[in-house]
């Protein structure tokens, strides 16, 4: 059977359009009767807001109007309501958004946005996590304890404090852990901000239709989430607020918030609901839109002799910049994962988000885990040494298995964990572990290996949920309609592979709509969190069950026979016995027509949902609950090349073995994990949001944020293990994410092999070596 | 996006273009000559930089040669780095230009714009620095010809409405053996280019006349090339550790300490490239 579904490498869908130009983002549609808004942005950390003055803005000709924060008193959030669009009262992070400007065209918006005069009086800077907690330390929000709790028993704030939230997980007997503990080892972390920089900025469009609909255009990873939030802050009822969303030009979790939308929304109510276009230059989205969290970690690990894992205590301090957005979220999350793939059965946790003058954040792939993953692998490491034990033996002796349980008590098995072990093996293969870790090359230089597991699940609302909308052409080919926008790893197309496997009809003959729009697409929560081939592609199935139970009902009147004896498949219902008898399903999806011309049936419509059961939510003492349905787990490596003169180096190699339980697309995972292991390069290596001591943000410009450029890459090394998740799609897990989780570590497990010495605060730039060995006297 | 509107202007004579900036700066405009533009356009979207003109230089034919005559070699201030790398007349300035932002800005990029730039390592100084090169500089009296050490300090301290024509290098200079090294907050960046930042330190040194002649960037806040510097690695019967602890204590100002570097780790990485020039040089 020539039938083409799953497990097949197939360009994405949209691979043309892009590759020759012609594919369409958010900023690319332009309307003669479109106005443009650019941003007043804040030049202080924390500071009151004295005055603004815009009678100087209004002189430029072509301004419309100017919108601040005055005309729009309300405060929102999606956990707790601390956050105004525009600015109020004060300013609390470098780049917040004081004022919009809506103009005739960009340019008069954006000097216009230039001759705002705001006078600030500077207030004391919150700079670091460490500053935050301190009993007297300045406060960034002072009214704490009257914001609006938007989901109660999640997220704990402290009033009177720069404690946001604070999530304890406790697990066994800690007591007794130590005392089983022969060799114990302790260490600190410290791990900066830094942006997501994907390729398209954020940008959104708003226009208010003069019947009320609110029409929002944004390069969004949550268009049915902005639906939500607009219509609740603006008190609008859901239906009168559409979202689109296109191809969006990377998300990697940037794009998750709702944030330049509401300001868009703004402007244009300003100037009587016209459309306006506000797109963030490089610098507004690096330091206005939201970025990715800080970490402040103290770890300390308990094993015997032989190195199994006794006890275990963790202190994780995230670094949320000035508003919570989903940072609360996240610290569940790292809390709920802290002991990572290893089994722990004596733990505390306590995870806390902090206030600060820096900017705010939201998700960033693998929702921040990388963060405390490296914390905890760095710990192993030093355990290792401690030991004297193998690296990766260690990893692999205390390796979760089914019957285990996770650090919130969720009882493992191999759907929901898969086969770590399996990784391990076959990473130590595929780095040639066993060469050893440090191989003195001569010369100076060193050659040396790290690694890291992974695991991760996902921090979905319980009522998260997908569907999934399958239409019939005349041709016989599919249209599948969904509410997950294209990001980038090519979901539409695994979508489509899926349907086509449950079909076995050849995939190109499944058409898959590129544009979300929510008031035509099936719902789908967010396209976050690695979920989305898990979660719309059980919809998918669920429609695709619908659709051929249609095809079947009206085949067997064809056919004259019951449903029961047909199948569907290449396009056909036929009879089971003998496919030699059957019918076109382009012959039966729009009505069938007797050969005496009189007509049966009509168009058939394949329609399935998804909601994840059994998630629950965290125990506020204990930590006890489910966050997400199952996890990835994996196992990486890096290899370096270390140059002990000048502390430079040069990464050689990068390995990954990733648990899929199924690859759908092989060539399309492999590079979605390539791109996580890349990313995260870059951050172990060179990024960091840096700020002055006035908490100003000095790198806000890819001249001086750098990334990993193309030809500084290492050879990836990409291989899976396949152990079904019974639950998702033909066994698949979410993996899209995940492929940047342990890369920070393993470079730093590398580079500390390398130059014997802890590099334990990321990015370890040749700098950052250099004073961590002449710090250890080297 | 720049957010206001300037006037520009493309002359096509040298003579024209030192003419209109006066004209320009008489009516009260504040003109720029403006090469390849990268530096102008990404200050002005950032509101760092208001010019009412610009008097684009790029049209002006002698701006856009290469000459080799009377044993010089003459490169057009409007030549972009990337030009001037593929001509291949002087491989030091190959390596100084080539590594100096990335290969599609070096496709905008002119010799002149880099040695005028407003952001300080100025990195295509280093090479004339050490050549001695000449720069051919016209304004309203005419055209003059200075060395580079009498003109340049710190920066090009070109009078108000000086156009920088070119420069001129000695022949003998083109092929003299050198050492060019640059270090970026991510580590040493090799020739042809694989690593994009500004520098740590940023060296190029030459062996003329039986002499090391070097110039520094990034260390600084400022490029320069000192002359005490060189006396240091000049001396004759000096352990070379001794050499670059003299030399470290006799560079003309504080070690800059910026979110790029430490000034510890610049010192550093100044002496590890001190050693090797002086290894390769000496």
């Amino acid at each position: 059977m020539n039938t083409v579904g799953i497990g097949i490498s197939i360009p994405k869908k949209e691979s043309n359009d892009k590759v020759t130009g012609r594919a369409k983002y958010n900023t690319d549609h332009i309307r003669p009767e479109l106005l443009h808004a650019w941003m007043v942005t804040s030049i202080y950390a924390h500071a009151r807001i004295k005055s603004i003055d815009l009678a100087k803005a209004y002189k430029i000709t072509g301004v419309r109007a100017i919108v601040t924060g005055d005309s729009c008193p309300i405060l929102c959030g999606p956990a707790i309501e601390d956050w105004s669009p525009l600015a109020r009262g004060k300013v609390r992070y470098f780049g917040e958004p004081i004022a919009v400007v809506v103009g005739d065209s960009e340019a008069i918006a954006k000097e216009a946005a230039g001759l705002v005069q705001v006078e600030y009086e500077p207030l004391p800077v919150v700079n670091s996590p460490a500053q935050a907690f301190q009993a007297d330390s300045p406060k960034v929000h002072e009214d704490l304890a009257i914001y609006e709790i938007v989901q109660a028993g999640t997220i704990f704030p402290q009033p009177g404090t720069n404690i946001l939230q604070h999530v304890k997980v406790k697990k066994g007997d800690l007591q007794k852990g130590w005392q089983e503990s022969e060799v114990v080892v302790e260490a600190s972390y410290s791990l900066p901000q830094a942006n997501h920089i994907a390729m398209e900025p954020r940008n959104a469009r708003a226009e208010i239709k003069p019947d009320g609909q609110v029409i929002i255009d944004s390069s969004t990873q949550g268009p049915f989430n902005i639906q939500k939030f607009i219509s609740k802050y603006f008190k609008l009822d859901n239906s009168k607020v559409t979202v689109r969303a296109p191809l969006v030009g990377g998300g990697f979790g940037g794009k998750t918030t709702v944030h330049v939308e509401f300001i868009a929304y703004l402007a244009s109510r300003a100037v009587g609901g016209r459309p306006v276009k506000l797109v963030e230059s490089r610098e507004q989205d690096m330091t206005s839109s939201p970025c990715m969290l800080g970490l402040q970690a103290s770890i300390k690990l308990g094993a015997a002799k032989d190195g199994t894992l006794k006890a275990g205590e963790f202190t994780l301090i995230t670094d949320v910049g000035a508003y919570c957005d989903s940072g609360s979220e996240m610290a569940r999350g790292m809390a709920a994962d802290c002991s990572g793939p290893y089994r722990l059965d004596n733990l505390h946790c306590d995870a806390y988000s902090v206030y600060t003058n820096h900017t705010f954040v939201t998700a960033f792939r693998s929702f921040s885990r990388l963060s405390s993953t490296f914390a905890l692998e760095r710990t192993m490491d030093k355990l290792a040494f401690a030991l004297g034990m193998d690296p990766l033996e260690l990893r692999k002796k205390n390796a979760l298995r089914p019957g285990d349980t996770s650090p919130t008590m969720v009882r493992l098995n191999k759907n929901n964990f898969g086969n770590l072990e399996a990784c391990l093996e076959k990473l130590k293969t595929l780095i040639n572990w066993d060469e050893g870790v440090r191989v003195e090359l001569g010369n100076g230089k060193v050659r040396a290996k790290g690694a890291a597991c992974l695991w991760k699940t996902s921090s979905s609302s319980p009522n998260a949920h997908s569907s999934a909308i399958i239409i019939i052409n005349d041709d016989g080919t599919l249209n599948l309609s969904v509410g997950a926008v294209e990001i980038g790893p090519g979901s539409k197309t695994c979508l489509a592979q899926i349907l086509a496997e449950k079909l076995r009809m050849d995939v190109n003959k499944i058409h898959v709509i590129m544009e979300v729009d929510t008031s035509a697409s099936p719902h789908h929560w967010k396209t976050v969190a690695s979920m989305t081939n898990y979660m719309v592609g059980n919809a998918v199935l669920e429609a695709a069950r619908d659709f051929i139970r249609q095809l079947k009902t009206i085949g067997g009147i064809v056919l004259k026979c019951p449903a029961e004896m047909l199948e569907v498949g290449s396009g056909r219902v036929y009879l089971r016995e003998d496919p030699e008898i059957f019918v076109d399903i382009k012959e039966i999806g729009s009505g069938y027509q007797y050969p005496e011309g009189n007509a049966i049936g009509g168009q058939i419509i394949g329609r399935g949902n998804f909601i994840m059961p059994h998630l629950l939510p965290m125990d506020p003492s204990t930590g006890r609950g489910r966050l997400g349905p199952a996890w990835a787990v994996g196992a990486q490596a890096v290899e370096v090349e270390f140059n002990q003169r000048d502390f430079s180096y040069k990464i050689v190699r990068a390995a990954t073995v990733m648990d899929a339980g199924k690859v759908l697309n092989p060539k399309g995972a492999r590079g979605v994990v390539m791109g996580g292991m890349s990313m995260g390069l870059g951050y172990g290596s060179r990024e960091a949001a840096k700020y002055s001591t006035g908490g100003q943000r000095e790198n806000p410009q890819l001249r001086t944020y750098h990334l990993l450029r193309l030809g500084e890459n290492p050879q990836y090394l990409v291989e899976f293990v396949e152990t079904p998740d019974i639950n998702g799609p033909y066994g698949m897990r979410g993996i899209a994410e995940h492929g940047i989780i342990g890369i920070p570590a393993a470079l730093a497990n590398a580079l500390s092999a390398a130059a014997q010495a802890d590099l334990d605060c990321p990015p370890l730039t040749p700098q950052a070596i250099w004073q961590a060995c002449k710090g250890a006297g080297k | 996006m720049i957010p206001f509107d300037f006037e520009y202007y493309r002359p096509e004579t040298a003579t024209e273009a030192v003419t209109l900036y006066t004209d320009l700066a008489g009516r009260g405009k504040n003109a720029r000559y403006f090469g390849g533009g990268t530096e102008i356009i990404s200050f002005c979207r950032l509101y760092q930089l208001y010019p009412h003109a610009v008097i684009d230089i790029k049209g002006i034919p002698e701006l856009n040669t290469f000459e080799q005559k009377n044993g010089k070699l003459f490169i057009g201030a409007a030549k972009t780095l990337s030009q001037i790398q593929e001509s291949n007349l002087f491989p030091l300035l190959n390596y100084c230009g080539g590594r100096v932002a990335d290969h599609t800005i070096r496709n905008k990029i002119t010799l002149g714009g880099n040695l005028c730039a407003m952001i300080p390592y100025r990195e295509t100084s280093l090479a004339l620095l050490v050549s001695e090169a000449e720069l051919v500089i016209q304004n309203r009296k005419g055209k003059k010809i200075l060395p580079i050490s009498e003109i340049f300090h710190e920066s090009l301290r070109l009078e108000d409405g000086d156009l920088l024509m070119g420069v001129h290098i000695r022949e003998e200079c083109l092929g003299a053996p050198f050492v060019c090294l640059k270090k970026t907050s991510d580590g040493n960046v090799g020739y042809p280019q694989d690593r994009v930042g500004y520098p740590v330190v940023s060296v190029a040194a030459m062996r003329a006349d039986n002499k090391i002649q070097a110039a520094f960037s990034g260390v600084c806040i400022f490029p320069f090339r000192s002359r005490t510097v060189e006396e240091v690695f000049n001396k004759s019967n000096l352990p070379r550790e001794e050499k670059i602890r003299q030399a470290v204590e006799v560079i003309p100002a504080a070690i800059h300490d910026d979110m790029i570097s430490s000034a510890g780790y610049r010192e550093f990485v100044l002496k590890s490239m001190m050693a090797e020039i002086l290894e390769r040089l000496e």
